[in-house]
């Protein structure tokens, strides 16, 4: 039962006309890169969050994901020259099965929300530490990759052609993040993430729909760290395994507006881009600077736009546009009644007491 | 054999530590069910006003508890009243992340502040070992186990028999009904805060000599008492206790026994393995 609506359409094709646009504002290869760069974080918030927003799934295991999609393609060009592109289709397989691991675990043992993201965290840590440590994944200097990205005869050697590539990408995944929100699976996810225990009663099968979520996010996952470390031409572990990028990622996403389809994207499009110039322009004199202000916007956003940037634009679209309110007000509908879904507080609070489920 | 005892005891020393910065974390999450993910950030300043006082003012890094506690506790109640207060009864991870970004601000200002070296504090009890049989002890260590062991007891003294602290417990058990109780809850949570922050920074005055630092050491730090405050069963103070003690000695022989850098994956390995099975903490929930 697909009913995408027509409004998401919309929102989607906008969003594809503006990313089209970009380029021929930004005729500078540098801010192309910037753009890149935002384009592949883009892309890892939304699959992020299709685990970590829709089902609740606050998982930092991605980490895992990102390093495999990073590493197997790099190893496998470097030692036996296979092409990236079937190396990231392996990676993606191999991570959406650890991903569906990962939510067998938080089910078999019952791991509340916050246990799970301790956990997997954990995981992320290790990995960082298992691949440092290891001097046939690079160590901690990293993998040199061979050669750049290419379909056909089209080799994406410059940030302009990589830029369309990660885009359709994107767009990829966003459709994907649309459609699961618009369906049975995406309510099922929703089921999960605000009441597990209710949604074992109604009968929902908890375990299949997790896995599921963990999946379809750790495939995406890995396929954007492996375009990442392509477009790169470096593995660098101390970011593509380390779980510090991955905070990022969730904190982009969390500001954007976590389990909204547009938050992630527009978490990314704001704080990565502010967080790069800046450092461009500051970073070398003022070392430390750029992060001191990208601290203060976080505390600002926290502090002020409880839900998210997109609750945030949410409620300015909604009071600019529906300006003769009155009877709206009075009939009790807030003023973002008609967003879909209606984004109310989106989490219930880790319950310090309860032995949880 | 030997090596192996060495092992439990350095551990344990330094586990005790751990454990009482836990409990500042768990009091803090208990009191208000934030999670502080700059509690390491924290320690890590304590650290660098131990280190000002010391290579600026000569002081030496024992005395300065008379200054980081008060620092740290005017801190504490600052960063909840203007900070934390607000967002506190929002989503939990919704306000991690505003710890995060103070996490920020504190690291990349300690950058600004003092630079990107690691740097180490000197201190009396510098290279003084006693030998116990077949165990080395450094004085520095024990200085530190001492004043942690100090520190939680009063800590338990004050939780269990006074009026102050039967109101925490009264907060965490039921906020609405420590407030029918006539507990001012508002004031009790900010000087519970400024408290666990003031136990943060006599902690880091002792733990100073011990360590060298840099302006992003406090993320490890962090990590480590979260997986302290979670084994321990997020708010059995007597479970942090111990848990920070299993996890010191973890540590200990994953340095020792383990080869470099897979040495530092051992307390995460631990945690993993004993939260799977005992998900609610080495002692269960119940404080």
């Amino acid at each position: 039962m697909r009913t995408i609506s027509i409004r998401s359409w919309v929102q989607v094709c906008v969003f594809a006309a503006l990313c089209l646009l970009l380029p021929t504002v930004v005729a500078d290869q540098y801010y192309m890169s910037i753009a890149v760069l935002t384009m592949l974080v883009i892309g890892l918030c939304v699959s992020w969050n299709i685990a970590g927003g829709f089902a609740g799934m606050f998982s930092f295991a991605h980490t895992i994901f990102i390093a495999l999609g990073a590493i197997l393609p790099a190893l496998l060009a470097i030692h036996h020259g296979i092409s990236p592109w079937l190396s990231m289709l392996v990676a993606a397989l191999v991570s959406a099965v650890a991903g569906a691991a990962f939510a067998w675990m938080g089910n078999k043992f019952q791991l509340n929300v916050l246990t799970f993201a301790l956990v997997t965290l954990g995981f992320a840590e290790l990995t960082l530490v298992m691949v440092t440590g290891t001097r046939s994944l690079g160590g901690s200097a990293g993998l040199s990759i061979p050669g750049q990205l290419s379909i056909g005869g089209l080799v994406f050697d410059t940030p302009s052609k990589t830029y369309y590539l990660v885009m359709v990408c994107v767009l990829v995944v966003l459709i994907v993040s649309v459609a699961i929100r618009a369906s049975k699976f995406g309510f099922y996810l929703i089921a999960l993430r605000d009441n597990v225990s209710a949604a074992r009663g109604i009968g929902i099968p908890v375990l299949k729909y997790s896995a599921y979520s963990m999946a379809v996010s750790a495939a995406f996952t890995a396929l954007f760290g492996g375009l990442y470390t392509q477009y790169f031409l470096y593995m660098d572990p101390y970011r593509v395994a380390s779980p510090i990028f991955m905070i990022e990622i969730v904190l982009f996403t969390t500001l954007g507006g976590l389990g909204t389809i547009w938050g992630p994207v527009i978490g990314a499009a704001v704080f990565l881009p502010l967080g790069e110039i800046l450092r461009a322009q500051v970073g070398s004199s003022v070392p430390g600077l750029p992060e001191i202000l990208t601290g203060f916007a976080v505390i600002l956003v926290v502090s002020f736009a409880r839900t998210g940037l997109v609750g945030l634009l949410g409620s300015l679209i909604g009071s600019i546009s529906r300006l003769p309110a009155r009877r709206r007000e009075a009939s009790g509908e807030s003023m973002t009644a008609n967003l879909d879904p209606p984004e109310r507080a989106l989490f219930p609070r880790i319950e310090p007491n309860s032995g949880k489920e | 054999m030997d090596l192996a005892l060495q092992v439990v005891v350095q551990g344990l020393l330094v586990g005790a530590i751990y454990s009482v910065i836990a409990l500042g974390m768990g009091l803090v999450y208990s009191i208000s069910g934030v999670l502080n993910f700059a509690h390491g950030d924290f320690l890590v300043l304590g650290l660098y006003v131990v280190l000002v006082a010391s290579t600026s003012y000569g002081l030496d890094p024992y005395i300065t508890p008379l200054i980081t506690a008060p620092v740290m506790f005017a801190l504490g109640f600052l960063v909840w009243r203007f900070l934390l207060r607000r967002v506190a009864a929002g989503h939990p991870i919704v306000v991690a992340q505003l710890t995060l970004g103070i996490a920020f601000i504190l690291q990349n200002g300690m950058l600004l502040w003092q630079g990107a070296n690691e740097r180490r504090v000197r201190s009396i009890a510098e290279g003084t070992v006693y030998s116990v049989g077949v165990v080395d002890l450094e004085l520095s260590k024990l200085i530190a186990f001492v004043t942690a062991s100090a520190l939680a007891g009063g800590l338990f003294f004050t939780l269990q028999r006074t009026d102050y602290g039967r109101s925490i417990r009264a907060i965490h058990q039921n906020l609405s009904a420590a407030r029918l109780m006539g507990i001012s809850v508002k004031r009790v949570q900010a000087l519970t805060f400024a408290l666990a922050f003031a136990i943060t920074g006599v902690a880091a005055s002792v733990f100073a000599p011990l360590v060298t630092f840099g302006p992003f050491t406090g993320f490890r730090y962090t990590l480590i008492v979260f997986i302290v405050v979670i084994v321990g069963g997020m708010t059995n103070f007597l479970g942090i206790l111990l848990a920070g003690l299993v996890i010191g000695v973890t540590e200990a022989a994953g340095s020792v026994y383990l080869p470099a850098t897979y040495g530092t994956a051992m307390p995460y390995i631990a945690f993993i393995l004993i939260i799977l099975l005992l998900p609610n903490g080495l002692l269960g929930r119940r404080s």
